[in-house]
Order: C-alpha cells, then structure tokens, then sequence
C-alpha cells in the first residue's frame, strides 16, 4: 500500500508516517507534502493507494485538495482519512459528501490503524 | 459563560498534551513553574460563528519536550520545534470550537509561531484561559472571543 500523508505541520507528517511505519500494516511507502497543491503534483505522478489530510492548510485546503482529486477519474474512489481537530460544521459535511471518512486530532496509534484498515480493505491477516 | 469556556480550554488543552505530546499537566502549576519565563507563542485566530484568537504559550524547557516527545527522539531542530507548538495550537483549536458553536464551520487561520512573548496582547483579558505545569515546565492557553456573529 501506497499512502499519501497531507500536513503543513512537519512533526504531524512525521508522526503520522512513523505511526503507519510501526502500524504493522502491508505499506510499501509513505509519500508526504505540505499542502494540496504538492499533494496533486504527487497524486499525479505516484501510484497512491490512501489519502490522509488535514484541512487546514496554507495554499491549497484539505477540502479544495479532496474536490480536485473527485474530479480526477483516476482519482474517483481513492481512499481519504481526513485527520483534523474540526468536529463539525459545513465543512466536515462537504468532506462527508465527497466519501472522506474522518479520525480526530489528537488520535492514537490504535485509532489511525482501525480507520486505515478499515478504509483501504487491508486482507484480515494484517487486523490481527 | 466565563466558567464554560474555562472548562471547555482546559478540557482540550488537557486532552492534547496529554494524547499527543504524553505530557500529563498539573493543574494549577507550582512555584517553580510560575516562575518560568515565557519562550516561545503559537496563535491561531479565527472567524466564523464567532471570531477570535487562541495563544498557546510555552514557557522555558518546553519546546525541546514537544517534538521530542511527539516523535519519540531528541530534537534539536528549533524549527520542528515550533511547529510542534503550532499544531498543538491547532489541535486546542479545534477541539473549543464545537463549544462556541456546535453547528456551524470555523475558519481557522495557520498557526502563526514566535520565538518570543512579544506577541501577546496583554491589554485585554483572555475570554478563557488554562494554566498547565507539565513536568519542569508549563504551558499557558488563552483564548480570546473578539466578535460573536450570532
């Protein structure tokens, strides 16, 4: 699995590659950028199996970012996890309609495993 | 409302240093952390359903704990350590504002960091604010409503 990590924060990039590394999950890699419109540039030219973004972030927006890439027929039903310390509003319902699945800021390394297992449809053998 | 607000702050000051950073705060702080000098200020304003500001105040021997500590490794890097004070900010951030408004979406600005105690406008009273000793060090979070839209 190819996953692609979408923050403005350097250590919260870090911290989610390394929890994903330690995961136990079947990664192959784990690509990062700063903002959506690094995000696309590498949505376009790596094979990328999940999504993981915040929203806010200078540039191009989280939710900007999961507009372009429904509107990308490559890119249709790519996985996206949503990490954000946002609960609700019109925003998070947009995310919602564009099929994103969410897991809060501060999350633990347990809860980031479950959504990613449970989004990306990894075989039972790597849920134990 | 004073009091809610103070409640909701400390709840999510509390809960993100203690799930993201494994720093377990002490509430009120100790002499010792009262007397530290104020280092390093991440501030995040926001508009919306209200509009305001959220400071996140770290005071001596913090910084080089949040990083380290969200990473699991020294880091001597002062850069990544101000971003880790950012996203912390952040993470407060936007855990208050579902007690502003349960309903409606905040624009949340990127954090703004300074490696300094310059930035605080101590003219005005905070609307909320949290004092937190974490370990030898301390942590203090404001947060300011300027305007409520409702």
């Amino acid at each position: 699995m190819n996953v692609l990590v979408v923050d403005d924060s350097a250590v919260m990039r870090a911290v989610i590659a390394r929890t994903l590394e330690m995961s136990g999950l079947p990664l192959r890699s784990v690509h990062q950028a700063a903002n959506g419109s690094q995000a696309l540039e590498l949505l376009r030219d790596e094979q990328v199996d999940l999504l993981l973004l915040d929203i806010s972030m200078p540039v191009m927006r989280g939710d900007e970012l999961l507009e372009r890439v429904r509107a990308e027929a490559r890119l249709t039903d790519l996985p996206v996890i949503v990490l954000s310390s946002e609960r609700s509003g019109e925003r998070i319902a947009r995310l919602e309609a564009l099929g994103a699945e969410f897991l809060r800021k501060p999350f633990t390394p347990e809860q980031l495993r479950s959504v990613v297992l449970n989004i990306s449809r990894v075989p039972d053998a790597f849920s134990a | 409302m004073r009091s809610v607000l103070d409640a909701s702050l400390r709840q999510a000051a509390v809960n993100t240093f203690e799930q993201l950073v494994f720093l377990l705060p002490d509430i009120p702080p100790d002499e010792s952390q009262r007397a530290l000098p104020v280092m390093a200020v991440a501030s995040i304003a926001f508009r919306g359903p209200a509009a305001g500001l959220l400071q996140v105040h770290a005071c001596e021997g913090l910084l080089s704990r949040l990083a380290g500590n969200m990473l699991g490794e020294e880091l001597d890097d002062e850069a990544l350590q101000l971003d880790a004070l950012g996203e912390i900010a952040n993470i407060i951030c936007g855990q208050v504002f579902p007690h502003l408004d349960p309903f409606r979406a905040f624009e949340q600005q990127p954090p703004q960091v300074s490696a300094s105690g310059s930035t605080v406008p101590r003219l005005l009273e905070p609307s909320a604010s949290i004092e937190l000793g974490l370990e030898c060090s301390r942590a203090d979070v404001m947060l300011w409503i300027f305007e409520d839209a409702a």
